[in-house]
C-alpha cells in the first residue's frame, strides 16, 4: 500500500505515531472500566473538616498536665503490694510457706496487663525514679526478634522517621 | 509556587499559623481524602488517616526544607500514614495486609458510604490483586487524575516506569474483570 504523504503541511508532535497502537489499546481498556469507585462521604463532611482539624490541633498541642502531687504514688505502691500479697495467698493457699519470690514475673505482668490492679504500665513507670529506669537491664537474648518487630510496628511512628 | 512558599512561611511562623493551617487544610483536604480513601476504602478509616496526616504536616512543617513541592511532601506523608494504618491493623488482628484489604472489600457491601454495585466491588477486588506500588499508580492515575509528571515526583519513579506500570495495571484489571464477567 502506498504511503500517504502529508500534503497539508500540518505536523503531529514528534513521536506521535510511535506506540500509537499501545496507547489506543490502553484507551479502549480504560473505557471499559467503571468510571466511579462508588465511594461517597457523609453530608457536609468536607465543609466541617477544617473546624475539626483546628480542634484536633489545639487538643494535641495542649500541654500535658503533670500532677505535682506525688502522694498518689504511695497509694499505688500500697495497692501493688497488697494485691501481690493477695495473689500469693490465693495462688498458694493460706498458711503456705511460699513467698512472693515464688510468683513468676510473667504471672504478675499478665495480672497487671489485664487490668487486675486498675493501673496500667504508664502508672507503674511513673512510680520509678529516673535512676531506677536507667538501672533496668534486659538481657538481649530474652527479647525475640519477632517481639521486637511487633513492638516496633505497634509503637514506632514510621512517618516521623521518614520526615526526619 | 510563590503562593506555596508564602503558605509554608506562614505555617512556620508563630503569627498567622492557625490561619495558614486552615488554608492548607482547605486546599488539600479533598485531594488527600480521596487518595487515602482509595487505599483504605472505608470512610471512617480514611477520616482517621487524613486527620493524622494533617497533624503530621502541622507538627513537622519546620522540617520541610522545600526540596520538593509541598503537595508532593504531603502526598508522601498521606501514603505512608495509610500504609502504616493498614499494617497496624494487620498486626493487631494477626492477619496479612492482603487479608486486611480483602476484609475492607467485603465490608463495602454494607457500607453506608458506598453506593457502588457488584461491578465497583469487583473493580476493588481486581485492584487488590496488583502489587502495592501498582495499586497506587493505578488509583492515582485513573481515579485521582494525576499526570505522570506529578506521579513521578510523588512516587520518585521515572515517567517511563510509571507509564509501563499503569499500562500493566489496566491490562491486569481488565483481564480480571473479564474473567469474572462483570462487563
Amino acid at each position: 500500500m502506498e504511503e500517504k504523504k502529508n500534503i497539508s503541511g500540518l505536523q503531529p508532535p514528534e513521536g506521535y505515531f510511535e506506540n500509537f497502537e499501545d496507547r489506543m489499546m490502553l484507551k479502549v481498556m480504560e473505557d471499559s472500566l467503571p468510571k466511579s469507585n462508588g465511594f461517597k462521604v457523609p453530608e457536609d463532611y468536607f465543609g466541617q473538616f477544617e473546624g475539626r482539624m483546628i480542634d484536633a490541633i489545639s487538643e494535641t498541642d495542649a500541654p500535658k498536665v503533670v500532677s505535682l502531687f506525688r502522694k498518689q504514688a504511695f497509694w499505688y505502691a500500697a495497692a501493688i503490694a497488697a494485691s501481690l500479697a493477695l495473689i500469693v495467698s490465693l495462688y498458694n493457699g493460706f498458711g503456705s510457706e511460699l513467698s512472693i519470690e515464688d510468683l513468676s514475673a510473667s504471672a504478675v505482668e499478665e495480672y497487671i496487663d489485664e487490668g487486675g490492679m486498675g493501673i496500667d504500665s504508664y502508672d507503674v513507670i511513673a512510680l520509678l525514679e529516673e535512676e531506677d529506669i536507667n538501672e533496668l537491664t534486659i538481657p538481649s537474648d530474652e527479647i525475640s526478634e519477632e517481639s521486637l518487630e511487633n513492638y516496633l510496628i505497634e509503637n514506632i511512628d514510621e512517618t516521623s522517621l521518614l520526615i526526619e | 509556587m510563590a503562593q506555596e512558599q508564602a503558605l509554608v512561611s506562614a505555617l512556620k511562623s508563630d503569627m498567622n499559623k492557625e490561619e495558614a493551617f486552615r488554608n492548607l487544610v482547605s486546599q488539600y483536604k479533598e485531594r488527600l481524602y480521596w487518595h487515602i480513601r482509595n487505599m483504605v476504602l472505608n470512610h471512617d478509616d480514611a477520616d482517621d488517616v487524613l486527620q493524622n496526616t494533617f497533624i503530621k504536616v502541622f507538627r513537622n512543617i519546620d522540617s520541610f526544607k522545600g526540596d520538593s513541592k509541598l503537595y508532593t511532601w504531603m502526598y508522601r506523608i498521606a501514603t505512608n500514614e495509610a500504609i502504616t494504618f493498614m499494617n497496624k491493623r494487620a498486626k493487631r488482628n494477626n492477619i496479612t495486609l492482603e487479608e486486611v484489604k480483602e476484609r475492607a472489600i467485603e465490608n463495602l457491601e454494607s457500607d453506608v458510604y458506598f453506593e457502588g454495585g457488584a461491578i465497583e466491588i469487583n473493580l476493588q477486588r481486581a485492584i487488590a490483586t496488583l502489587p502495592e506500588k501498582q495499586q497506587l499508580v493505578f488509583n492515582m492515575k485513573y481515579f485521582e487524575d494525576h499526570t505522570y509528571e506529578e506521579l513521578s515526583e510523588i512516587l520518585e519513579t521515572s515517567v517511563g516506569g510509571l507509564k509501563s506500570s499503569y499500562h500493566i495495571a489496566v491490562k491486569k484489571i481488565t483481564a480480571y474483570l473479564k474473567s469474572n464477567e462483570t462487563f
